[in-house]
């Protein structure tokens, strides 16, 4: 989000999103310049309706911007295909968890590695999925229960293990830990501080809290659509 | 292949919806089924009904047909090498000659009726009917007619004078088989006569004159028709002219190929004639059969029809409901064809279920449903059958309202019963009728679902 100096993983270049109601449009983000880069941990705050979980949708390549361009590693999101993007390059956890509530959460991690294509480098899928479980704080009994038998602590975590099992480049969250306790939301960022400096992963989340944003690499601040301070 | 994963997972873990689907599945395939297998069943009865009373198909002068400005008063005739050319299709079992002509017994027999045949007939004066095979007459194969001495004629007796004479004829004259008879051209004045050798003696027990050309029965005779043709041709040389023919065909189904057939072979001898199937005792024999498959054909398309519109509205409400799964699925990249093959397999697993469970009982219970509605259409021809009332004796039956056409034909049942049989066609037919319909129901709104982006699905109504 700073002066560029080396190619960024991710280049977002005079962003806007303009909703289209029945009767008047709405301008939620306005001309944003920002590039994020690999092995740092993003937060980005501000008030509600300032535009944040817009900059994550577009970001994410869950939704196509009305204006500018998004780049990943240089290349038009476009071009890619937002399709292969989301499958290669980007995980979300969402802010609802939005979980397959038909499957257990075991199966839900395993089936985004399915779907990814994600192949871990030791051991089988569902051997990584228990191990990710295990990691959020999901001990063997848990992964085993449908999603819907969990808490809504429990399934946010399951959405995160699902996010870390798919081996992506970048790692969008929305209020990641709105819904956990001290213990594990501390848990939760050391984890994502983690996935960007070990892994060398870009990890940006979308939250209020100022404890996460704390923890975070760099913060910056949206309101009413534009970037209004980076640190 | 994952997707398939998902949707046994989804099937198994929805079990109150799969449930409801395949209940409704069920009852949709249970219906289609039977009203596939009543319209097989009675299509085989009636392909059975025509086997057993043969497939005979009659050359006829067609009354229908436009004379033109100037209409003939003579009826059309058809020589019999034009007949024979028709006869030589692989497609015809047997085939017999159809004509008539008068006659007159010379040297000292009489005929049995002491009414002449019209009000000059020179006297001994009778019809004789010309034929190529007597066991091929109507009235022989069905056995009103029997041959109590000697032999038939066949085709064997072409080009020889045989003679068949009804056994009061032949009691009158005291004729025996072997006798020869010498008969005299249909002209009074004419004097060409040739003797016959008596080679059989039948017996027809009616009493009244038959109503094609009102002749005391006792007083017909059946020669080969090239034999009455010589007799009658006024010295002319050439093939015998006849008034029609009868065509037994191997197999009923094949009609419109043998018509085909006898217009390339005889060309414009047919000018005049129809070729036409005596289905009027297959019509009395298959005339229930075709009130059940009307009703279950109807019953089968409206309850389909209705089936289908409530799997399609159960079928956009689950689609609805998975809307997020739809998008979470898309927000972690997967294929959009993806997700409608996972909605396709699930529908096509609960149709196959449907399918399969639907056949062990379909059978059964359209057999009993079959039956029961079968013995109630027989019952009520059976009846109409029985009610019918020929003319009083001297009448057409015109002003008393009756239709001589009417009168039913003996020996031809109404069919009661049926044989429902469930045949892999069958079962295919339904296959693809269900799964047709629960395809188009789940693909339309699958396909308007997915063309959301998944931003939108997630975050829809939120």
């Amino acid at each position: 989000m700073t002066a560029v100096t080396e190619t960024p993983v991710l280049q977002l270049s005079a962003l806007s999103h303009t909703y289209q109601g029945r009767r008047r449009r709405t301008t939620v983000l306005r001309q944003i310049d920002l590039s994020f880069e690999r092995g740092t941990f993003y937060t980005i705050l501000g008030p509600s309706g300032s535009g944040k979980t817009t900059l994550l949708s577009l970001a994410s390549g869950l939704d196509t911007p009305t204006g500018g361009t998004i780049r990943f590693d240089g290349q038009d999101l476009t071009r890619l295909g937002l399709g292969r993007y989301r499958n290669k390059h980007a995980a979300t956890v969402f802010q609802q968890y939005n979980l397959l509530t038909y499957m257990s959460a075991l199966r839900n991690v395993t089936t985004a590695m399915e779907i990814t294509g994600t192949k871990p480098p030791t051991g089988r899928r569902r051997t990584r999925a228990l191990e990710l479980l295990a990691q959020v704080g999901l001990d063997t009994d848990m992964a085993h229960r449908n999603v819907l038998r969990l808490s809504g602590g429990q399934q946010q975590r399951v959405a995160i293990a699902r996010a870390l099992a798919c081996d992506v480049d970048i790692l969008f969250a929305d209020e990641p830990t709105g819904n956990l306790d001290e213990d594990t939301a501390d848990g939760i960022i050391d984890i994502f501080r983690r996935l960007a400096h070990d892994q060398n992963k870009c990890v940006i989340v979308v939250t209020h809290s100022q404890t996460l944003a704390a923890g975070s690499d760099r913060t910056l601040t949206l309101r009413k659509g534009k970037v209004s301070s980076k640190s | 292949m994952n997707f398939t994963k998902r949707a046994a997972l989804s099937l198994w873990s929805r079990k109150g919806r799969t449930l409801i689907m395949l209940g409704t599945f069920l009852v949709i395939s249970a219906m289609v089924l039977g009203g596939v297998l009543i319209k097989s069943a009675t299509a085989q009865a009636t392909d059975a009904a025509q086997r057993e009373l043969g497939a005979e198909v009659t050359l006829a002068m067609d009354l229908d047909a436009d004379q033109g400005a100037s209409p003939s008063l003579q009826a059309p005739m058809i020589s019999s090498d034009a007949v024979d050319r028709i006869g030589a299709s692989e497609l015809v079992e047997k085939y017999n000659y159809k004509s008539f002509d008068g006659t007159r017994l010379l040297g000292g027999p009489e005929i049995v009726s002491d009414q002449p045949l019209f009000p000059d007939a020179p006297p001994n004066y009778t019809l004789a009917l010309g034929v190529l095979d007597s066991t091929l007459m109507p009235e022989f194969d069905d056995g009103s007619w029997k041959l109590l001495s000697g032999e038939p004629i066949t085709a064997a007796d072409k080009g020889r004078d045989s003679l068949l004479v009804e056994e009061r004829l032949a009691k009158k004259n005291n004729f025996k088989v072997g006798d020869r008879i010498t008969l005299a051209e249909n002209d009074p004045k004419g004097t060409r006569k040739a003797e016959f050798t008596l080679k059989g003696i039948y017996r027809d027990p009616s009493d009244e004159p038959d109503p094609e050309y009102m002749q005391f029965p006792g007083d017909r005779m059946i020669v080969p028709a090239d034999a009455l043709g010589r007799l009658n041709s006024g010295g002319q040389e050439g093939p015998t002219q006849l008034q029609g023919a009868t065509f037994q065909l191997k197999d009923p189904a094949t009609l419109d190929a043998f018509q085909a057939h006898a217009r390339k072979a005889a060309g414009d001898a047919l000018t005049g004639f129809k070729l036409g199937m005596n289905d009027k005792a297959v019509k009395q024999m298959t005339g229930p059969l075709e009130s059940i498959t009307s009703s279950a054909t109807a019953a089968m398309w409206l309850v389909g029809g209705a089936g289908a519109l409530v799997l399609g509205l159960l079928a956009t409400l689950a689609v609805k409901q998975r809307r997020t799964e739809f998008g979470v699925l898309l927000a972690l990249g997967e294929k959009k064809w993806k997700l409608v093959a996972q909605q396709a397999v699930e529908t096509v697993v609960i149709a196959a279920l449907a399918i399969g469970l639907s056949s062990l009982f379909a059978q059964s219970l359209t057999q009993l449903a079959g039956d029961t509605l079968l013995r109630d259409e027989a019952a009520a021809a059976q009846r109409k059958i029985n009610a019918w009332q020929p003319p009083p004796p001297g009448s057409t039956g015109v002003q008393e309202g009756i239709d001589p056409d009417d009168e039913p034909v003996e020996g031809a049942d109404p069919i009661d019963k049926i044989t429902v049989r469930l045949d892999p066609a069958d079962l295919a037919t339904v296959a693809g009728i269900g799964l047709g319909i629960g395809l188009l129901a789940t693909a339309i709104p699958a396909a308007s679902a997915l063309r959301l982006n998944p931003r939108t699905i997630l975050t829809k109504g939120k």
